[in-house]
């Protein structure tokens, strides 16, 4: 009779190994789907309008927004010299993909603590709960996303090809969202602080980003000298600021996004994420004895 | 060769001491963790080294905060540890989740995905076994509903069910199996039963000791952090015992020589002699049976409230049943008296109250009931209690002895004024291997035992004796019971005399011995099962009295011995109290099975050979008048002669019994004639006058 085959399930010693990760990751994966889907069946059972609330809460930022600028500040919005495209529009596209960052981010942040029973209790790769809280957002962006081209249809009655670089942009914006969910989520395990830190922080975030206007008017802004012209790069090191420019000029403008951007964008979103899977990977064996 | 499926090489696990960052420069605090300042961990596993191999059933216990759980966490994957190195060789999984992941919106089938997920398992290896699952946790009507609508119990059995169908090959067994009712309990035991002959390795951490010592090839003991491995399961359940007792409450008392202790802890009582511990861990404790299950003494609140050199007073409140003990502990002169009483606080269906004392196994002979007899080997794993001889209603004293110098004979006597005493000898492993003597007092219904108040009940003595003590004490016990005649010796027993032949010391009588049974209400009635008292002289005569517990009946003999001629007189008188009907009765003798032939004063002949399939008596004689004597003789076996002196009540019979008795058996029969049953008054009435006559074989014989 042949012997069992030998097969190591569980070696302390590897535990910390980063080369570990997408090996456990590709094991993983229905876990990580597991978790997705139960989000998704539990966030709106019991909500009678259920995933209207995906465009509904946009929605009527958007119209607040609207109103605010429209008739409040009506005089002081400058004039660009770019194809008109509707306010409306333009904030419903920052809102939706700021949305989907910030509702990743902050779930992720305290999705170890929200899972602790499971932490404490059963084996598995940790990565998987901060990834499913920003895998999960995505659904509510893909129902918000199919609203705002709809409205940017029947808007501008035009489409571009130039959506196609979302396959590109989308991605930057998910490995950044992810790697600063796995380091917040590290960090607030062992920093409680961290919870309140980020809330604070996306909260900032929202003005300091062009999410209910285009970068466009900090530029403009700049260049009257109503601000020193520093205070632009200073706010163009915030990634957001690139991925929300980005992913205006190719959904609203229909134009290539800019490759200073892109470039950009996609260094600091990979360091971000590979610094978080690196900090989480060799925290994340003790979590248990933290929670 | 085996191949270990879980190996633990110098594990050590520390945990931070967390004090959170309230003050931010105290000792641990903010200012310590930026200067890298290291403070002082809490070392919860201390380099431990075992491997379990696969298929084995391990144990792990300690007290708490000995470092259970966190070795448990360990091997579950949970956390690291800080040093040393885990390699586990198989799909785990953990029963110390059960429920945890379970999403409160989510119906009770999502969760089974969800969960089953979690451990490891595909979502169409799930769709093979939901049914079961769903059958095993036995809530299908409620499957489709969201959990949080369900009882803990109902997400327990979720767990469980799920736990135990993902099929991995190690399980984690923790404190569950406490959760969920009875028969849910039942049925976790069964499935882990299961999981063992399928041949999956299980560890597991309980309290439950009984359980542990049942289910486990091996056991860890874990203390501080520290691994304690004695070789044997119950050699580290002794030792875990030993080890619990020994942190507090613990109080001595000793006799005058200071050779004999007992040591009282948290309602147990160990016995000491010579600084050796005489009985076995678990000690003597006292049991309150309330529908049906035992309520240990040790499992209550105790205090002591007053000790001196030779006597303790405790009080203890049991947990889970509103009863108080209170036990006056008394050691003198080689003796331990304990005097236990108790209150209740309301009225309480009380059945019985025990006591039990354990004895280590080198034990191994005890004298009880007139017998003398050795303990059988303890089977491993025999939970439950095996008794050694049957128990005998009003028997309150025995001698439990072995031929080693260090462990002194004892003799226990249980001493109350209520009726219903007994006490059961035998072997267990429940927990630890020993021997039992088990001392009951049946509470019978209605009794005043069970009523609110203070209820003393009697003395639990205890004593050393030396072998003289104990020889000289059977002789007596034996002198006072035993009739000598010419040859033949009567020994008075509990409701028959056996005869025994002195040349040869052999019996001469079996089965039923010498006997009498009534037939009441179509049942039959024999004197073994009356109450019966200890032999006393009345001139020249021996008098057994014994008394029914279901029928107004006292059974009174009269026995005189004629022994130059081997003739024992036996006059059988009834006292009756309430006016009765006896169906028909009769005085037997139960020979052994070599006599062969029998004859009376009408025909004779021969015993047939019994054959295997025989399962009721035989009547051998044809003819059943009246008459005075039957007699049976055998080769080289002294002759037998029952007779009558009322030669027209009395039918004789000759009788085969069953072939499991293998015995001959001679009778008088007593049946009414005219009436269809013998209506007896109240008082005193004479039913038989007879008597056993023996002959020598070699002396010719006389006609009576």
């Amino acid at each position: 009779m042949n012997p069992l085959p030998k097969s190591v399930y569980y070696d302390s010693d590897k535990q910390k190994s980063i080369l570990q990760v997408p090996y456990d990751l590709i094991k993983a994966r229905e876990i990580l789907f597991g978790l997705v889907w139960k989000e998704i069946k539990a966030r709106y059972r019991y909500a009678i309008l259920g995933f209207l609330w995906a465009i509904i809460e946009p929605v009527t930022l958007m119209l607040l927004l609207l109103f605010v600028f429209s008739f409040v500040f009506k005089q002081r919005i400058p004039s660009t010299d770019r194809v008109e495209v509707p306010m409306a529009t333009q904030i419903l596209c920052g809102l939706i993909f700021w949305q989907y960052f910030s509702s990743s981010v902050s779930t992720a942040t305290f999705s170890l603590i929200n899972h602790q029973n499971l932490v404490k209790k059963v084996f598995f790769p940790r990565e998987v709960i901060p990834l499913s809280s920003t895998i999960y957002p995505i659904v509510n962006l893909s129902i918000g996303f199919i609203f705002l081209l709809s409205v940017h249809l029947i808007l501008q009655k035009t489409l571009s090809i130039h959506l196609f670089w979302l396959i590109i942009i989308f991605p930057i914006l998910f490995t950044f969202s992810s790697g600063l969910g796995l380091i917040l989520s590290t960090a607030h395990v062992h920093f409680r602080d961290i919870g309140n830190m980020v809330n604070v922080g996306l909260t900032f975030g929202f003005y300091a980003s062009p999410v209910f206007y285009p970068l466009d008017w900090v530029r403009h802004a700049c260049e009257n000298h109503s601000l020193p012209y520093w205070f632009y790069y200073l706010y163009l090191l915030n990634p957001m600021a690139g991925i929300l420019t980005n992913l205006r000029e190719c959904i609203l403008y229909g134009q290539a996004p800019q490759p200073f951007f892109l470039f950009y964008t996609t260094i600091i979103s990979m360091l971000c994420f590979f610094t978080g899977i690196y900090i989480f990977r060799k925290q994340s064996a003790t979590f248990s004895d933290y929670l | 060769m085996q191949e270990p499926i879980i190996e633990l090489k110098n594990v050590t696990k520390e945990y931070p001491v967390r004090k959170g960052f309230r003050d931010l420069r105290g000792q641990g605090g903010f200012l310590d963790w930026i200067r890298g300042k290291k403070t002082e961990n809490f070392r919860a596993l201390d380099n431990i080294n075992f491997d379990i191999y696969r298929g084995e059933t391990v144990g792990i216990i300690g007290k708490n905060g000995s470092g259970k759980s966190t070795l448990l966490k360990i091997i579950a994957g949970v956390t690291l540890p800080t040093a040393g190195r885990i390699i586990v060789y198989g799909r785990v999984a953990s029963l110390l989740e059960l429920g945890a992941g379970f999403h409160p919106l989510l119906t009770g089938r999502e969760n089974i995905y969800l969960n089953a997920g979690l451990l490891g398992m595909r979502k169409a290896q799930v769709n093979e076994v939901i049914e079961q699952i769903i059958d095993f946790s036995g809530i299908r009507e409620f499957i489709d509903q969201p959990v949080d609508t369900y009882s803990s119990g109902m997400y327990v059995r979720i767990g469980f069910a799920v736990a135990s169908f993902v099929n991995p090959e190690i399980f984690l067994v923790d404190e569950v199996l406490s959760v969920g009712d009875e028969e849910f309990q039942r049925k976790c035991r069964y499935r882990i039963g299961e999981l063992r002959e399928q041949g999956k390795t299980i560890v597991f951490v309980s309290h439950d000791l009984g359980t542990v010592n049942a289910l486990c090839n091996r056991v860890f003991l874990l203390d501080h952090g520290k691994l304690i491995d004695r070789d044997s399961v119950s050699a580290t359940i002794d030792f875990y015992l030993r080890q619990i007792g020994r942190a507090e409450g613990i109080h001595t008392i000793t006799d005058e020589t200071n050779n004999f202790e007992a040591i009282f802890s948290h309602g147990r009582i160990s016995l000491f002699h010579s600084k050796r511990e005489i009985t076995s861990p678990l000690g003597i404790e006292g049991i309150a049976v309330h529908l049906q299950q035992g309520h240990i003494s040790s499992m209550g609140d105790w205090t002591v409230t007053k000790r001196e050199k030779g006597t303790l007073l405790a009080r203890g409140s049991l947990y889970r049943l509103p009863l108080q003990w209170e036990w006056k502990t008394e050691i003198s002169n080689n003796t331990l008296c304990l005097y236990p009483s108790y209150t209740l606080l309301k009225e309480l269906p009380l059945q019985a109250l025990e006591f039990q004392i354990f004895l280590p196994e080198i034990y191994d002979r005890f004298f009880y009931a007139g017998n003398e007899g050795n303990f059988s080997p303890i089977l491993p794993g025999n939970l439950g209690w095996v008794t050694m001889t049957p128990p005998k209603m009003g028997e309150n004293s025995t001698f439990i002895f072995c031929e080693h110098d260090n462990y002194p004979f004892l003799k226990v006597e249980f001493q109350s004024e209520d009726p219903g005493i007994y006490i059961r000898i035998g072997n267990t492993d429940y927990i630890s291997r020993s021997r039992f003597i088990s001392c009951h007092l049946l509470i019978p219904e209605t009794s005043h035992l069970q009523k609110i108040g203070n209820h003393s009940i009697g003395i639990l003595k205890i004593s050393l004796v030396t072998k003289e003590e104990y020889n000289n004490w059977k002789f007596s016990w034996l002198q006072q019971r035993t009739i000598q005649l010419n040859f033949i010796e009567a020994r008075l027993r509990e409701g028959f005399i056996e005869f025994i032949d002195k040349n040869t010391m052999k019996p001469i009588t079996q089965s039923v011995h010498f006997h009498t049974q009534f037939r009441i209400q179509g049942m039959w009635v024999p004197s073994q099962i009356f109450l019966w008292r200890t032999p006393y002289h009345e001139g020249h005569s021996w008098i057994m009295e014994g008394e029914s517990q279901r029928f107004p009946i006292k059974l009174k003999w009269e026995l005189t011995p004629a022994s130059e001629i081997d003739c024992l007189h036996i006059k059988i008188g009834c006292e009756i109290k309430e006016e009765i009907n006896i169906e028909e009765y009769n005085v037997s003798l139960g020979l052994i099975y070599s006599y062969n032939q029998w004859e009376t004063s009408l025909e004779k002949g021969e015993f047939p050979a019994i054959p295997p399939q025989q399962e009721e008596y035989l009547h051998i004689n044809k003819d059943y008048t009246p008459s005075k004597y039957i007699c049976t003789t055998g080769i080289n076996l002294p002759a037998v002669c029952l007779f009558t002196n009322q030669e027209n009540l009395f039918r004789m019979s000759a009788i085969n019994p069953d072939f499991s008795s293998r015995a001959r058996i001679i009778q008088s029969i007593a049946t009414p004639e005219q009436k269809a049953v013998f209506h007896l008054k109240p008082g005193y009435h004479l039913i038989f006058d007879g008597g056993i006559q023996f002959q020598h074989v070699n002396t010719h014989k006389q006609d009576i």
